[in-house]
């Protein structure tokens, strides 16, 4: 009879002690989980973030924006001004090319203040290439603004500093 | 009986404090992880890039000059076709472009910036704006012909 109480005290114990450990195992994976998943929503906003900027960059080198050949060596970040002029002309046909919501070029220096028109192109502040009829999240690099300049005597290739921006769904 | 439950209570004292360690060390690990571990140099570079492209103002024979060549004219100590000093002119264009290329200031995310260019271990550009603080971003681009240019902004 005695014995029998013990025995039963004992599986008790046994018991109580395998629901403790359960329910501290459970915590701490839960803890754990809590720190993973945190981590992860962390990257996964760190990883949208370089996706952006790398489309930027590599619309910036993209054969319809960038310099080429055609001011010497081969440019990174160059933007062939002349050419993304005649692009804007036709950006109806690109509008969905690129799945993104706008582009607009600004002259960074020397600095102008009115936005190109066919009058003042290309002495003039900023150029919106594709028109942004959304809201957004907006990405820019700097880029060399390259064109083909006349002062009377010749032609040379001129190079001023400006921002590509492009505006991105935040969907 | 009264030996066995020691020993037990022992085994469950050493099993929680090995579980203890495990969780500060995952804690420790989690909590010394930098988010920004990988900094975007990549505005830096794009711009130490155009800046380097920028047609500058000085004519040398019959030919507007980038940044690029204006440093070489500099560092061999040879004038612009109009007179005036390629250093003169380097060191203007280079303010210019930086002043309208970064906003320093309390009100702005850019606290400060340092710029400079060192050609064949010669200092030709140092241009400093704004303060230093602790979180920056931006590298040292070497170029061909022991070129150097470096631009860290702060924040």
């Amino acid at each position: 009879m005695v014995n029998n109480k013990k025995a039963q005290v004992k599986v008790q114990q046994m018991a109580f002690m395998i629901i403790g450990l359960t329910i501290f195992f459970v915590l701490v994976g839960l803890f754990i989980l809590s720190f993973a998943f945190s981590d992860l929503k962390q990257s996964k906003a760190l990883l949208d973030e370089q996706e952006a900027t790398l489309l930027v960059q590599k619309l910036a080198n993209s054969p319809e924006f960038s310099c080429g050949g055609a001011f010497g060596t081969v440019k990174s970040n160059c933007v062939d001004l002349d050419k993304v002029w005649a692009l804007k002309e036709k950006i109806e046909d690109y509008s969905e090319f690129w799945d993104i919501n706008g582009i607009e070029i600004i002259k960074i220096y020397p600095s102008s203040s009115q936005e190109c028109t066919n009058s003042n192109f290309p002495d003039c502040a900023y150029l919106t290439v594709l028109e942004s009829k959304k809201l957004g999240i907006d990405k820019s690099t700097f880029v060399s603004l390259c064109r083909k300049e006349s002062d009377g005597r010749r032609v040379y290739d001129k190079c001023e500093i400006g921002k590509l921006i492009v505006r991105f769904s935040n969907e | 009986m009264n030996k066995k439950a020691q020993s037990e209570m022992a085994g469950f004292g050493i099993i929680v404090i090995i579980i203890s360690i495990i969780i500060l060390v995952f804690i420790s690990f989690s909590l010394n992880k930098n988010p920004n571990s990988q900094p975007q140099n990549y505005e830096s570079e794009a711009f130490v890039q155009s800046y380097l492209q920028f047609t500058t103002q000085c004519e040398k024979n019959s030919h507007y000059l980038s940044s690029l060549e204006l440093i070489k004219l500099c560092k061999s100590g040879v004038s612009c076709d109009d007179g005036e000093s390629s250093c003169k002119v380097l060191n203007e264009t280079s303010k210019g472009i930086l002043e309208s290329s970064w906003k320093v200031g309390e009100d702005f995310p850019v606290k400060g910036y340092d710029f400079s260019i060192i050609y064949q271990g010669e200092n030709l550009i140092q241009i400093f704006e704004g303060n230093k603080t602790s979180e920056n971003r931006g590298s040292i681009q070497t170029f061909s012909g022991d070129l150097d240019v470096s631009f860290i902004s702060y924040y």
